[in-house]
């Protein structure tokens, strides 16, 4: 390890980071963008007509799922897929969660730049874990 | 006639996306700014700066790192044509274990994986508390996903 003593003013320690953490977690949670986003999400999951549109086009989308990555789904299915989807699409809730959670990574990518910059390290990618895709 | 509708769609959109972004409150701006000032200011990543300045003035490391990473990318464009010179792979033996040796790169290397470590703590509380994983939203798309 680097061997040097810090002049205890200056260094944050762990329970002040995790209380700037928190404190920035609260207001983040209290920005019109997070109330609409965990809004519309519940309205999306009780939306019974919603939630169907959503199971019966990924059940599709799972069936067909070997001939989509072969490229090779019928007219047919490509179609009755593209029906599905649009169903799901048309939601009106559905479509209120999609614009909801649109406008708080927006936000957030913000936010992240700010902090990426900040600490001099990449936030968003640094704190992935478990491969490329975790 | 549809391809202007998708344009005009399309400014809207940009437009939506502008104001969202400038929609970030002065309150959010100044947590934000907390945030990042204390986690700079923590034992781990003074730590990590301290060895990232020790890094750069070891010429030594230096030159071992730019080395390596000259021979990797030189190695690697021999592998598509599949002619890996011996010489190569013994002087990538030799580098290696320089730079595994390396007081400078090590330190640098611990450094980093502990400040790393503790911003994942850090973004696991803020996750906690959001019941999101907050990272995942600040990611750009892009990548391999």
């Amino acid at each position: 390890m680097v061997d040097i003593t810090w002049n205890d003013l200056e260094v944050s320690s762990r329970s002040v980071v995790m209380q700037a953490a928190k404190q920035f977690a609260e207001t983040l949670g209290d920005t019109p963008q997070f109330r609409e986003f965990e809004q519309s999400y519940f309205g999306f999951r009780q939306d019974v007509e919603a939630q169907n549109a959503i199971r019966e086009f990924q059940q599709k989308q799972a069936s067909l799922k070997a001939l989509l990555m072969l490229n090779a789904v019928s007219e047919e299915d490509r179609q009755e897929l593209q029906r599905l989807q649009d169903r799901f699409y048309q939601q009106p809730s559905a479509l209120r969660y999609t614009k909801a959670q649109e406008e708080l990574v927006a936000i957030s990518q913000e936010i992240g730049d700010l902090l990426s910059k900040a600490i001099g390290l990449d936030y968003g990618a640094t704190c992935k874990t478990g491969g490329c895709c975790g | 006639m549809a391809l202007r509708v998708k344009q005009e769609a399309a400014v809207g959109k940009v437009i939506e996306m502008t104001s969202a972004q400038n929609a970030i409150s002065i309150t959010l701006l100044e947590a934000t700014s907390v945030l990042g000032e204390n986690l700079v200011q923590s034992e781990p990543f003074l730590c990590f700066q301290e060895a990232d300045r020790k890094l750069h003035v070891d010429r030594e490391a230096m030159r071992l790192l730019t080395e390596f990473a000259e021979l990797q990318q030189k190695i690697r464009s021999q592998q598509h044509s599949g002619a890996i010179s011996e010489s190569d792979i013994k002087r990538m033996r030799e580098l290696q274990s320089a730079v595994g040796t390396n007081d400078s790169i090590q330190e640098h290397g611990l450094a980093q994986e502990t400040a790393i470590a503790f911003l994942r703590e850090v973004n696991q509380e803020i996750s906690n508390l959001l019941g999101v994983d907050f990272a995942s939203l600040t990611r750009r798309s892009g990548g391999c996903c």
